[in-house]
C-alpha cells in the first residue's frame, strides 16, 4: 500500500531522494518501448511526467563496497543468514557529475550522493582496506573515500581525466590526488588494492598509503567499450597480455574451433601492430595542495624487447596482487617471476571484457567479436604458473553478429552468468562451476548440487569417465602432428599422456590440474533481456556500414546503451499490495535471484528469472535441458532531473555509507587485535579468551555441537575396505577377541621422536583392550538400527548421528 | 605425506608360508624352510649376528634386510654363529643401514606428478583460539615450464580463517575436489534458533586429499570458516581417502584457578585421546556419536566415531583412541564477537 502512492515523487529523507519501486508487467514494459520509439527525448518509461526532463547518463555501475560487504559488516551478515540481502549500491555517471543510490531489501531506493561537478569518467567508493598492526590506516577518520576521475583534476593544470581524486565522504575534503600523464580509463578496487587503468597499463596502488605498488605495462588494447579490460578478484588481477611467454604458460587454455592455429594468431597479431601502440608514458604521482608529496614513478624500465616482438591478442595473465612484489610486472623467458597465477591464450581476437566469479575460481572472457564467451576454471599451483592449469569449461555462444561486451555479472552461487552488450541486451547463460551441461538437476534446485549425482557416483561413472579420457589422451591434448585438428588447439599447452595416465590410477589423489579434464560444453543463452530502446535502434543500425570504433568512453551514443546488471534477491514484493500474494511469494523461494538491470535512461528494472524443463521433453529427468521465462517485476526511475538538488559531503554520521564504513572499520580493528577508536579498551580480547579457556560457559559448550562436520567430500563408489583385496575379520590369537583393523599397529606410525618400535605385530600383547569401546566389530553386514542402539546404550544418552554412507 | 611407513615385518614364516626369492633363488617356500643355511646360500656373507637378550632373538643383518631367529633350545647365547638348523622367525625389509636407524624413504620425485604434499601442518593460534594453519609443503614439477627441472621445492604457506578462495588457491594451489555441503544436519544443535532458517545456498569444501586437509568456505562471503585435518588411520570409514596430515595443535592446559598462567601442550596427529584427556582433565561434555551407517550393499565395519569439542576444535576419535580428524572452527560469527565487544548503547 505504501508503495503504490506516488511511486516516484522525490521525497527528501536524510537528505537524498527516495524512489519507490513501481510494478511492471510485460505489457507495460512493451508499451514503454512504443513510447520510446515515438519520443525524441528519451525519458523514464514508468509514470514519468512528460514535462520532466532527465539528465543524460554516461555510465552506470553496480558497486561493491562497505555498504554491501557481508563478510565485514556484522549486521549484514546477521541479516543475510536470515535470508536478506545487503543493499545494492549503484553509481550513475552523468554528463555533469554523478549520483550514488542504495537499493535496500525494502525496495526503497535512496539517493546517497549527488554532485554536478563536471564530467566524471569513472568513480569508485573505496572499500575500507585490510589493516594490521603494521598497516595502520592513516585515512581512517576520513573514510569512506570516493575515488573519481574528473575531466578537470583538483590540481587544475592537468590534462582531462588524468587524475584520481580521492574525496572523503565524511568530511567532504579532498584527501589525495594521484596524477598520471595519460588519461585514465577506469578504476578498480578491492579490500587490498586500488587499480588505475590507463592505455595498455595498469597501476596497482596501495589502499592505505596510496603509494604505487606494481604496474603492468604490456596490456593488449581493446577498441572499447572497455579500452583496457581487466578483472580484479579478492586477490588476483586478470588482464589481457600482449604476448605469450611459453615458459610461464599454464596448461590448458582455450580449446575448440574458434582458436585458430598458432600461425594464424601471429599473422593477426602482426596486423594489429601497425595501429601504432604507444607504450611509453610517464606517470607522476603527485599530491594536491598541502598534502605530503608522493612517489614519482618512471616507467623507463620497460624492456626493449617488448616493442620489437609482435603483439599477440587474446592472451590472459592472472597475477596475484599480494605476492607480485613492487615495480614492474614483467613476464619474460628468463625470469622466474613471482606472483603469476596463470598465463594462457583465451581467444583468438583481442580480449574485450574479463570477469571473475564471486569466489574467484572462474574467469569469463569475451573477445572483440563477441560471438562466443569463454569460461575458464583456474587451477593454481602454489609454486609456478607453468604448473597451473586452466580448464576451458564453457563456450557461451551469443550469436553470429558482432557485439561489444560491456558488462559481465555472475549470480552469487555461480550458476548464472549475464553478459551485457553495448546494444543493451543482457544474455543469461546457465553454467556450473565444475563444468558439464546445465540441466534440471543442477539448475532447478535452490541449492548448488555436487558434480556427481548419487546415481552417477554409486555407478562409478566418474572413474569410467576418467578412464575414457585417459585412453583418448584427453580431449585437448594434441597429439604431435595433429595440430590442425579442430578439437585440439596448438596453443593449448600439452598434457603429457603418460602423466595423465599415471594420474588416474589412484582414484581421488590425482593431480587436480591434470585430471579429469572436463569436457568443453557449449551453452546458448536461455534468455535475452533487451532494453526497451533497443528495438528502435536495431532497425536504425542496419543501414550503417560499419560502426565507428569508439575511442571516448561516452557510451550512450547512437544505438549504444550503457547497462549494468547484478543478481540480488527480490525487492519487488513491496509493490504488490495484496498481503496474501506477498506471503505466498515469500514462501515460494525462487530458484534464481532476480536480475537487476540499470539502463542508460536511469531505469533500474528487476527481472524475475524462472528456469523450467524444456517443454518439448517427453519425460522430465535429471538431465533434461532448461528453458527460461523472464518477466519484469518492478522498476525504479532513478535518473536525476535538473531540478534535483545536489547531495554532497560532509554527511551526517547516520548516512548509510558512513555507518557502513564505521561498522567495517570497527570489525577490522577487532580482527587485527587493535583497539577500535571509542571502545572501552582491549578488554574484549581477554573476555573472549577467558570464555574460551573455561569450559563452563554454557554457550561455548553447546556451540561446538553445531560445528561438527559429518561428510566433507564425495566418497568413491567403492572404498578400500569394501574389498575384495581387503577383508576385515576377527582373529582369536589367544582366546581374546580383537580386531586387526581398528587396533593393531599395522601401518600406524608413531611420532618421529619415538624410539624405534618393536615393529609391527599381529600379537595382541601391546593392545590395550580396555580402550576398545565396542567389541567385537564384525565384518558381517550389520543391521543399522540394532548397532546404533547398542552404541547409544553403551554411551548413555550421547547424541547419535546417522550419516548414510552414500 | 602418507603415514610414514614402518619397516615391513614378517613373522612366523613357518606358519604363514610365503614364497620368497632373491636373485632367482627361493629361500622360503612350501618345500624350502627358511633356515640359516638357506639364508647363507641366498644372501651370502654378512656381519655376525647380534643377539638381543630381551627378545631372545638373534638378528642377522643385511643392508635393508634383517632376519630374526628364535633360539628357544639354547639356554646360553651363542657368540657369533647362529646354530645350524635355526629357522627364521621374522624378516624385516627397510631402507637404511640397520634396523635401528631406519627412516621412511623420501618419495621419489617421479611420484609427485605435480601434486603438493604437506610435510607438517602447524595450527596457528591467537588469544581467541585457532587462527589458521601453517603448512610446510613439498612439491616437484612435472612437464614443461619453469618447474621442469626435477627438483623438490619445500616452502611454507599460511592460511587463516576469513581468507578468500583466491587467498587459499594462491597459497595451496587448487583443491582436488570441491564438495557442496548438503543440508546441515548439525544445525539442529545451533544455539541461536534463528539460524535454523534454511539457507538459500550451501557452503562448500575444498578437498585437499594429498594434504589431508579440508577447507570449508562460507557461501555468502566466500571466506574460510573451518579447517578439517585428517589423520588417515586404518579403522576409519574414510581410510585411504586422505593423506595423513601431520598436524600440531597447541592446547591450553587449565591449571588451578589460583595460578592464572595457562600452560601449553601440543596435540599431534599421533596423540591418543585418553592421554590428552588426562592432560586437560575430562571434557565436561558427552561426545557426539557419529555413526557412518551401512547401506544394504555397503557395510561399515569400523563402528562409530566419537566427537569431542575442545577449545574451538572438534576431535573425531576412533574406538582405538586415535584421533581420526580435527575440525577447527575458529572464526567467530562477526556478530557474536561484536556483541560481546560493543559498548552498550
Amino acid at each position: 500500500t505504501m508503495a503504490m502512492d506516488s511511486p516516484r515523487r522525490p521525497s527528501r529523507c536524510t537528505g537524498g531522494v527516495v524512489v519507490r519501486p513501481q510494478a511492471v508487467t510485460e505489457q507495460s514494459y512493451m508499451e514503454s518501448v512504443v513510447t520510446f520509439l515515438q519520443d525524441v527525448v528519451p525519458q523514464a518509461y514508468t509514470g514519468a511526467a512528460p514535462t520532466e526532463e532527465k539528465e543524460k547518463i554516461v555510465w552506470v555501475r553496480f558497486e561493491k563496497s562497505d555498504l554491501n560487504d557481508i563478510s565485514r559488516n556484522p549486521e549484514l551478515y546477521e541479516m543475510h543468514s536470515t535470508g536478506n540481502d545487503p543493499p545494492l549500491l549503484l553509481l550513475i555517471g552523468y554528463t555533469d557529475g554523478m549520483q550514488a543510490w542504495s537499493i535496500p531489501i525494502s525496495g526503497e531506493a535512496q539517493e546517497l550522493y549527488s554532485a554536478r561537478h563536471g564530467p566524471i569518467r569513472t568513480a569508485r567508493i573505496l572499500p575500507t582496506p585490510l589493516i594490521g598492526p603494521q598497516k595502520i590506516d592513516s585515512f581512517a577518520e576520513k573514510r569512506p573515500l570516493l575515488g573519481m576521475c574528473k575531466s578537470a583534476g583538483s590540481s587544475g593544470t592537468s590534462p582531462p581525466y588524468c587524475c584520481v581524486d580521492l574525496c572523503s565522504l565524511r568530511t567532504g575534503e579532498m584527501v589525495k590526488s594521484i596524477q598520471f600523464k595519460t588519461p585514465i580509463y577506469d578504476l578498480h578496487c578491492n579490500k587490498r588494492v586500488l587499480l588505475v587503468v590507463l592505455n595498455c597499463k595498469v597501476y596497482g596502488i596501495d589502499k592505505i598509503f596510496f603509494k604505487a605498488l606494481f604496474f603492468v605495462l604490456c596490456c593488449y588494447p581493446c577498441p572499447g567499450p572497455n579500452l583496457n579490460p581487466i578483472a580484479l578478484g579478492s586477490r588476483w588481477l586478470a588482464y589481457a597480455e600482449n604476448k605469450l611467454i611459453r615458459c610461464h604458460q599454464s596448461r590448458g587454455g582455450a580449446c575448440g574451433d574458434d582458436v585458430q592455429s598458432y600461425t594464424a594468431t601471429v599473422i593477426s597479431a602482426a596486423k594489429t601492430l601497425k595501429s601504432g601502440l604507444t607504450m611509453v608514458g610517464k606517470v607522476v604521482t603527485q599530491l594536491a595542495g598541502t598534502l605530503p608529496s608522493g612517489a614519482v614513478e618512471d616507467d623507463i624500465s620497460v624492456h626493449s624487447s617488448i616493442r620489437r616482438s609482435p603483439l599477440v591478442p587474446g592472451i590472459i595473465t592472472v597475477i596475484d596482487t599480494e605476492t607480485v612484489g613492487e615495480g614492474q610486472v614483467l613476464l619474460s623467458e628468463d625470469v622466474d617471476s613471482d606472483g603469476i597465477v596463470a598465463h594462457f591464450p583465451a581467444h583468438e581476437k583481442p580480449i574485450s571484457c574479463i570477469a571473475f566469479n564471486p569466489s574467484g575460481t572462474l574467469l569469463v572472457t569475451a573477445d572483440t567479436l563477441g560471438h562466443d564467451f569463454h569460461i575458464f576454471q583456474i587451477l593454481t599451483h602454489p609454486w609456478s604458473s607453468s604448473q597451473s592449469a586452466v580448464h576451458h569449461l564453457y563456450t557461451l555462444h551469443r550469436g553470429e553478429t558482432e557485439a561489444k561486451v560491456q558488462d559481465i555479472c555472475f549470480s552469487h552461487d555461480c550458476r548464472w552468468v549475464v553478459v551485457s552488450t553495448l546494444r543493451g541486451t543482457s544474455h543469461v547463460f546457465p553454467i556450473n562451476s565444475y563444468g558439464g551441461h546445465p540441466c534440471v538437476r543442477t539448475h532447478m534446485s535452490p541449492r548448488v548440487v555436487n558434480r556427481m549425482s548419487r546415481f552417477q557416483k554409486s555407478a562409478g561413472l566418474e572413474e569410467i569417465e576418467q578412464e575414457l579420457t585417459s585412453k583418448q589422451g584427453g580431449r585437448c591434448s594434441p597429439v604431435p602432428g595433429l595440430s590442425s585438428s579442430p578439437s585440439g588447439s596448438p596453443l593449448h599447452a600439452k598434457i603429457n599422456s603418460s602423466d595423465s595416465y599415471n594420474n588416474f590410477s589412484n582414484n581421488n589423489l590425482g593431480n587436480p590440474r591434470l585430471s579429469p579434464l572436463p569436457s568443453l560444453t557449449t551453452v546458448v543463452p536461455l534468455a535475452q533481456i533487451k532494453q526497451p530502446m533497443t528495438l528502435g535502434t536495431i532497425t536504425k543500425r542496419t543501414g550503417k556500414a560499419k560502426p565507428t570504433p569508439q575511442i571516448s568512453p561516452s557510451k550512450s551514443t547512437g544505438g549504444e546503451f550503457c547497462v549494468a546488471a547484478i543478481f540480488a534477491s527480490s525487492r519487488s514484493w513491496f509493490t504488490t499490495n495484496s498481503g496474501l500474494k506477498r506471503e505466498k511469494d515469500q514462501l515460494k523461494q525462487p530458484v534464481v535471484d532476480s536480475l537487476y538491470i540499470i539502463s542508460s535512461y536511469g531505469n533500474l528494472a528487476e527481472h524475475a528469472l524462472e528456469p523450467y524443463p524444456v517443454s518439448a521433453a517427453q519425460k522430465i529427468s535429471d538431465d533434461t535441458p532448461l528453458e527460461m521465462v523472464t518477466s519484469p517485476r518492478a522498476s525504479w526511475a532513478l535518473a536525476r532531473s535538473p531540478q534535483w538538488n545536489e547531495l554532497q559531503p560532509p554527511f551526517n554520521t547516520n548516512h548509510p555509507l558512513l555507518l557502513a564504513a564505521d561498522s567495517v572499520q570497527y570489525y577490522q580493528c577487532l580482527l587485527s587485535g587493535l583497539v577500535p577508536p571509542g571502545s572501552p579498551g582491549p578488554i574484549t580480547r581477554h573476555e573472549s579468551y577467558d570464555s574460551l579457556a573455561s569450559d563452563h560457559s554454557g554457550q561455548e559448550d553447546e556451540e561446538w555441537l553445531s560445528q561438527v562436520e559429518i561428510v566433507t567430500h564425495t566418497g568413491p563408489h567403492r572404498r578400500l575396505w569394501m574389498g575384495p583385496q581387503f577383508q576385515f575379520k576377527t582373529i582369536h590369537p589367544s582366546g581374546q577377541t580383537t580386531v586387526i583393523s581398528s587396533s593393531s599397529s599395522v601401518l600406524q606410525s608413531h611420532g618421529p621422536n619415538d624410539t624405534p618400535q618393536p615393529l609391527l605385530d599381529f600379537d595382541t600383547d601391546d593392545l590395550d583392550l580396555h580402550s576398545l569401546r565396542i567389541q567385537p566389530v564384525r565384518s558381517e553386514p550389520v543391521s543399522m538400527p540394532g548397532s546404533s542402539r547398542l552404541i547409544s546404550d553403551r554411551r548413555g544418552g550421547s547424541t547419535v548421528i546417522d550419516a548414510s554412507s552414500g | 605425506c602418507n603415514l610414514p611407513p614402518k619397516p615391513i615385518g614378517m613373522q612366523d614364516l613357518n606358519i604363514l608360508v610365503f614364497f620368497f626369492s632373491f636373485s632367482g633363488v627361493h629361500f622360503n617356500s612350501q618345500a624350502i624352510a627358511p633356515t640359516i643355511e638357506q639364508i647363507d646360500q641366498s644372501f651370502g656373507a654378512t656381519h655376525p649376528g647380534v643377539y638381543n637378550a630381551t627378545e631372545q632373538l638373534f638378528h642377522l643383518n643385511f643392508r635393508g634386510l634383517s632376519f630374526s631367529f628364535q633360539l628357544d633350545s639354547w639356554t646360553e647365547a651363542p657368540k657369533y654363529e647362529i646354530p645350524h638348523g635355526a629357522t627364521v622367525k621374522r624378516m624385516y625389509i627397510y631402507t637404511g643401514n640397520s634396523l635401528q636407524d631406519t627412516r621412511a624413504p623420501a618419495m621419489p620425485l617421479s611420484c609427485y606428478l605435480g601434486n603438493v604434499y604437506a610435510e607438517s601442518v602447524d595450527v596457528l593460534r591467537d588469544a581467541t583460539g585457532p587462527s589458521g594453519l601453517r603448512l610446510r609443503l613439498l612439491t616437484a614439477g612435472s612437464g614443461p615450464g619453469v618447474l621442469s627441472d626435477a627438483k623438490m621445492r619445500v616452502f611454507e604457506r599460511c592460511i587463516y580463517f576469513g581468507d578468500s578462495c583466491q587467498d587459499v588457491l594462491s597459497a595451496l594451489g587448487s583443491p582436488h575436489k570441491v564438495f557442496y555441503k548438503a543440508e546441515d544436519k548439525m544445525k539442529i544443535h545451533s544455539p541461536s534458533p534463528h539460524k535454523q532458517v534454511p539457507s538459500r545456498c550451501n557452503d562448500y569444501f575444498f578437498n585437499y586429499f594429498t594434504l589431508g586437509v579440508d577447507i570449508l568456505f562460507d557461501v555468502s562471503t566466500h571466506q574460510v570458516k573451518k579447517f578439517v585435518l585428517h589423520t588417515n588411520y586404518p579403522g576409519h570409514y574414510n581410510f585411504n581417502i586422505y593423506y595423513h596430515c601431520d598436524f600440531k595443535i597447541p592446547l591450553t592446559v587449565k591449571r588451578d584457578s589460583a595460578d592464572c598462567q595457562a600452560e601449553m601442550c601440543t596435540l599431534t596427529s599421533y596423540s591418543k585421546w585418553d592421554s590428552i584427556h588426562e592432560l586437560l582433565g575430562h571434557p565436561t561434555e558427552k561426545p557426539v556419536v557419529l555413526h557412518r551407517s551401512s547401506s544394504p550393499n555397503n557395510t561399515n565395519p569400523f563402528g562409530s566415531t566419537f566427537c569431542f569439542g575442545l577449545q574451538k576444535k572438534i576431535q573425531k576419535v576412533m574406538q582405538n583412541n586415535h584421533i581420526a580428524s580435527v575440525t577447527l572452527y575458529g572464526l567467530p560469527k562477526p556478530s557474536n564477537q561484536l556483541r560481546a565487544a560493543e559498548p552498550t548503547q
